[in-house]
C-alpha cells in the first residue's frame, strides 16, 4: 500500500530517474545570464546536475518542470508534487499544504534548493526553497 | 418442529442491499451480435462445423475416387498427345507404328511399380503416408523438404495446368471465349477453392459427377473403338488441315526418351491417395489400397487404351483438335448419336481437366499443414477454418495458382514442361524412404517390399532424372532453382521459429517462480473527464495499487489547466491527477517518461490503464484517431510496463432525447 506518512528513510533510496528517458532540456532556448532578472532568493549559478545529487545531502538543482499533481499525504496535509528535469536526471519535490504555486508552470524553468530526502524509494526535496526566474546556461 | 423440515424462504426484502443467490442465466447473459463478416461467411460456406465433426468429414471408396483419381486420370487426355507431340515431328508416322503403345506400355510398367510401391507405403503409413511424412521419418528433416517443396510446387502446376487445358478444350468447342480464357480459368479456380471451403466431403459430391461421366465415356469409347476395328478393321483418320510438321528422321534413344518424359505427366496425381489416407473412412488404409488399385486400373486401362486407338488411327496432335478428340469422334462413327456422343466425351473431358485442380485442393493444404507443423512453414496453415478444412492452405494454392495462370496466361504449352519432375522426385525421395524403412525395421517380408520400393525408388529417379535432362531447356530448370530456393528459405524459417521457441521456453520453472516486484503502479491515461475516463478511473480504485494516478499529457496547456480544474473541483483526491508537459505535443513520449520513472527503481510493476471507446459500428471508428492503440504500443515496448484497455461501450449510458437536442441547441445557438 501507498505510504502516505511524508518523509522516511528507505533501505535503497535515491534511484535518480536516469538521464537517457528524460525528455532532453536541450530544447529550451538558451538564455543570456547578462539578463536573468535580479532578485530571486537563490544564486541559480550554484545548482549542480541533478545525477550528481546524494541523498541526504543539501542539493540545488536547475531543470524543467516536467509533471504536476496535488495530492494529500496521508489523511488530511494536502501536497504538490513536481518532477523537475535537466539533462542529466530528474528529482522530486513536494511542497506541503499547497495546492498551488503561482507562476510554476509545466514545462517551465525551476530551481530548488533543499535537503535531498527519499520518498517510495526515489529521492526527493520537501519543501524546498525554490526559484522560478529562467536559468541561465 | 422436525430436522427435516425446510428452512423458511429467505425474505428478499430484509435488507435493499441484498439480493437471493439465483442460478446462472441459461445465455452468456449477454447481448452479443454475430460480426457481419461471419454471418457473410455463414452463408458462403454455410454453418460452422463443430471438430468433433471432424470424424464425419471422411470420404467413402466412391467419393474418394472422385476426389483423388480426378488428377490422375485426367492426364490421360493428354498424356497420348504429349508423346505424339515429341514424336510425329521427327520421325512422323513411325511413331504410331513402332512407338507410341511401346512407350506407353513403359510408362504404365513404372505406373505399376509405383502402385505397389504405394500399396507398402499405405501399409506401412495408415494415418498419413505422404512423401513427406515418409521421407521425414526415414530420410529426416530436409530430404523432407525438398520431397515437399518438390510436391506442393506440382500441386500448384496441376492447379494451373488442368485448369488452362481445361479452358483450352472450352475455347476450341467455342472460340469466342479465347479472349477470355484467362478470367475464366481465374474463376474456375476461385470456384473450386470455394468448393473446397465448404468442406472436402461437399467438394468430394461436386466433383464426383464430372470423374464419372469421364470414366464411364472413355471406357465406352475404348470399348465401341475396339469393337468397331475388329468387326471392320481400323481406319485412319483425315490429316489436319493445317500444316503439321510430320518428319522422317532416323530414331534415336534421345528421341524415345523424350517421348517418355512427355509422357510421364499421367504418372502425376498417382500419389495422392497416399497423402490423403487419414480423409478415408474407417479403416482407412484398406479403403485407399482398395481405391488406389482401382484408381491404378483405370488410369492403365484408359492410357494403353487411347494409346492403341490413337496409334491405329494415325491420330496427328494439331492446334485445332486434340488427339483425345480426334480418337473420340473416329471411334464412335458418324451419325446425329454419335455426334452427340462425341460431344458429351468432349464436355466430359474439360470437365474433368477442370476439376483435376481438385485433387490438388485436397492434398496442398493437408501437406502444407504437415509442413507447418513441423515449422517449416507459415503456422497459420495449421489451422483448421470454418468447415474444419486448412483454409489458408487452400486460400494459398488458388493464389498461387492464380498467379501463374495470370504470368502463363492460361497457356498449357508453356506450363506443360514445368510438370511431372516435382512428383517424381518426391515419388523418389518417398520409395527411398520406404527402402530404408525396410532395411531398418525388418518387419516380416521385409525382403519383398524392399524389393518393391526399391525397384521403385530406382525407376522413379531414372525417371526423374530423363524428365530433368530431356526438359531442362523447356522450363524444368525453373523448378530445378526454384526447389532448391524454396528448401533454403524453409529451412531459414525454421530457424526462426526454433529461436523463438527455445527463448519462449527457456527456463520456464525458474521464470514462473522467480520473486515478483512488490510494488505496483497504477496509472491511467486521461484525455478527457468524459465517461471512458470514468470508466477508467473505477476500474484502477479496484486494483491493488501502491500507486494510483490519473496522468494526462499536457499537449494543451489550456485544456489541461481546465481538466486540472475539473479534477479538483471533482474531489478525486484518491486519483491525483498528474499533468506531464507535452510542449512538444509527442503524447506517446511524454507517457513513456512517466512510466519510465515509474519503472526506474527496478521494483515496480507499472499498470497502464487506457480508456478505449468501443463503437457500435465499423466506420464510426474511421471518425477517431487511434491514439489509444498507438500509446499500447509504445508503453508495451518498455519491460514491466503493462498495458490494460478499459472499454467504454458506445450505447451503454441512457442518454434521453431531450439532453441530445438540447446540446445541439446549445451549440447551434
Amino acid at each position: 500500500m501507498a505510504r502516505e506518512d511524508g518523509m522516511e528513510s528507505d533501505a535503497q533510496p535515491g534511484q535518480l530517474l536516469t538521464a537517457e528517458r528524460v525528455t532532453a532540456v536541450a530544447d529550451m532556448p538558451p538564455i543570456d545570464s547578462k539578463i536573468v532578472p535580479p532578485g530571486g532568493i537563490l544564486d541559480l549559478s550554484r545548482s549542480i546536475p541533478i545525477a550528481d545529487v546524494v541523498w541526504r545531502r543539501r542539493a540545488q538543482v536547475s531543470g524543467r518542470v516536467r509533471s504536476i499533481r496535488v495530492r494529500p499525504w496521508g489523511d488530511a496535509v494536502i501536497t504538490l508534487e513536481a518532477v523537475v528535469v535537466d539533462s542529466t536526471g530528474g528529482l522530486a519535490v513536494a511542497f506541503l499544504g499547497r495546492r498551488s504555486i503561482p507562476g510554476l508552470a509545466l514545462g517551465g524553468p525551476l530551481t530548488v534548493e533543499g535537503m535531498a530526502g527519499a520518498r517510495a524509494g526515489k529521492l526527493l526535496i520537501l519543501n524546498p526553497a525554490y526559484d522560478l526566474r529562467p536559468i541561465p546556461r | 418442529m422436525t430436522l427435516t423440515e425446510h428452512a423458511p424462504a429467505p425474505s428478499t426484502t430484509t435488507s435493499p442491499r441484498f439480493t437471493p443467490p439465483g442460478p446462472l442465466p441459461p445465455t452468456s447473459g449477454i447481448d452479443m451480435p454475430e460480426t457481419s463478416g461471419y454471418r457473410l461467411k455463414n452463408k458462403v460456406l454455410g454453418p460452422a462445423l463443430t471438430t468433433d465433426q471432424l470424424e464425419h468429414e471422411r470420404l467413402g471408396k466412391p467419393t474418394a475416387l472422385a476426389v483423388f483419381a480426378s488428377d490422375a486420370l485426367s492426364s490421360t487426355a493428354y498424356a497420348s498427345e504429349e508423346i505424339l507431340r515429341a514424336m510425329v515431328p521427327v520421325i512422323g508416322f513411325l511413331a504410331f507404328a513402332s512407338f507410341l503403345v511401346p512407350i506407353t506400355l513403359a510408362l504404365v510398367t513404372v505406373l505399376v511399380i509405383l502402385t505397389f510401391s504405394y500399396r507398402q507405403t499405405i501399409k506401412a503409413y495408415p494415418s498419413a503416408g505422404g512423401a513427406y511424412i515418409v521421407t521425414k521419418d526415414n530420410l529426416g528433416l530436409l530430404p523432407a523438404q525438398v520431397a515437399g517443396v518438390a510436391l506442393l510446387t506440382d500441386y500448384i502446376l496441376t492447379v494451373a495446368v488442368s485448369v488452362s487445358a481445361g479452358m483450352a478444350a472450352l475455347y476450341s468447342a467455342v472460340p469466342a471465349l479465347f479472349a477470355y480464357r484467362v478470367p475464366l480459368a481465374l474463376g474456375f479456380i476461385a470456384l473450386i477453392a470455394w468448393g473446397n471451403l465448404r468442406g472436402v466431403k461437399e467438394s468430394g459430391r461436386m466433383f464426383a459427377v464430372p470423374t464419372y461421366a469421364f470414366i464411364v465415356s472413355m471406357f465406352a469409347m475404348i470399348i465401341v473403338g475396339v469393337t468397331r476395328g475388329v468387326m471392320h478393321g481400323f481406319s485412319h483418320v483425315p490429316l489436319p488441315v493445317e500444316h503439321v510438321g510430320i518428319g522422317a528422321k532416323t530414331v534415336g534413344i534421345i528421341l524415345v526418351l523424350k517421348g517418355f518424359a512427355s509422357g510421364g505427366a499421367a504418372m502425376t496425381g498417382v500419389e495422392a491417395i497416399s497423402n490423403g489416407v487419414p480423409a478415408f473412412k474407417k479403416p482407412e488404409a484398406k479403403h485407399a489400397r482398395e481405391t488406389l488399385m482401382v484408381m491404378a486400373g483405370c488410369l492403365g486401362i484408359l492410357f494403353i487404351g487411347i494409346s492403341f486407338l490413337a496409334a491405329k488411327y494415325h491420330a496427328v496432335p494439331s492446334d485445332k483438335s486434340t488427339v483425345i478428340s480426334q480418337v473420340a469422334r473416329h471411334a464412335f462413327g458418324g451419325g446425329p448419336i454419335a455426334h452427340g456422343i462425341f460431344f458429351f466425351v468432349q464436355a466430359a473431358t474439360m470437365l474433368i481437366l477442370v476439376l483435376a485442380a481438385n485433387t490438388s485442393f485436397a492434398d496442398f493444404p493437408r501437406l502444407a499443414s504437415f509442413h507447418a507443423d513441423d515449422a517449416f512453414m507459415p503456422k497459420q496453415l495449421t489451422k483448421r477454418g470454418h468447415r474444419l478444412v486448412f483454409s489458408n492452405g487452400i486460400v494459398a494454392l488458388a493464389i498461387a495458382a492464380s498467379i501463374l495462370v495470370v504470368v502463363f496466361k492460361a497457356d498449357v504449352t508453356h506450363l506443360i514442361p514445368l510438370y511431372a519432375i516435382g512428383v517424381f522426385t518426391s515419388f523418389t525421395l518417398s520409395q527411398a524412404g520406404m527402402s530404408v524403412r525396410h532395411v531398418k525395421l525388418k518387419e516380416p517380408g521385409w525382403q519383398l517390399g524392399l524389393f518393391v520400393n526399391g525397384l521403385g525408388a530406382v525407376t522413379t529417379a531414372v525417371v526423374t532424372l530423363v524428365i530433368g535432362w530431356m526438359k531442362f531447356t523447356h522450363g524444368a530448370w525453373f523448378i530445378i532453382v526454384l526447389v532448391p530456393v524454396m528448401v533454403a528459405l524453409l529451412v531459414r524459417l525454421n530457424r526462426q521459429y526454433e529461436s523463438e521457441e527455445v527463448e519462449l521456453a527457456h527456463d520456464v520453472n525458474d521464470a514462473m517462480g522467480a520473486p515478483v516486484r512488490l510494488r505496483h503502479s497504477v496509472l491511467v491515461l486521461v484525455s478527457d473527464l468524459d465517461r471512458p475516463t470514468a470508466r477508467a478511473v473505477q476500474y484502477a480504485r479496484t486494483l491493488q495499487a501502491d500507486e494510483r494516478r490519473a496522468v494526462h499529457a499536457a499537449a494543451d496547456p489550456v485544456k489541461a489547466a481546465r481538466l486540472a480544474e475539473q479534477w479538483q473541483e471533482l474531489g478525486m483526491i484518491r486519483v491525483p491527477l498528474d499533468l506531464v508537459d507535452c510542449s512538444d505535443r509527442r503524447v506517446a513520449r511524454s507517457v513513456l517518461d512517466v512510466v519510465a520513472d515509474e519503472l526506474a527503481d527496478e521494483r515496480t510493476e507499472v499498470t497502464v490503464l487506457i480508456p478505449r471507446r468501443e463503437y457500435v459500428h465499423w466506420w464510426h471508428r474511421l471518425l477517431h484517431d487511434r491514439t489509444s492503440n498507438e500509446l499500447a504500443r509504445a508503453v508495451g515496448r518498455l519491460p514491466h510496463a503493462n498495458v490494460t484497455f478499459v472499454p467504454y461501450h458506445f450505447g451503454s449510458t441512457p442518454v434521453s432525447a431531450e439532453e441530445r437536442s438540447a446540446y445541439h441547441a446549445s451549440k447551434h445557438h
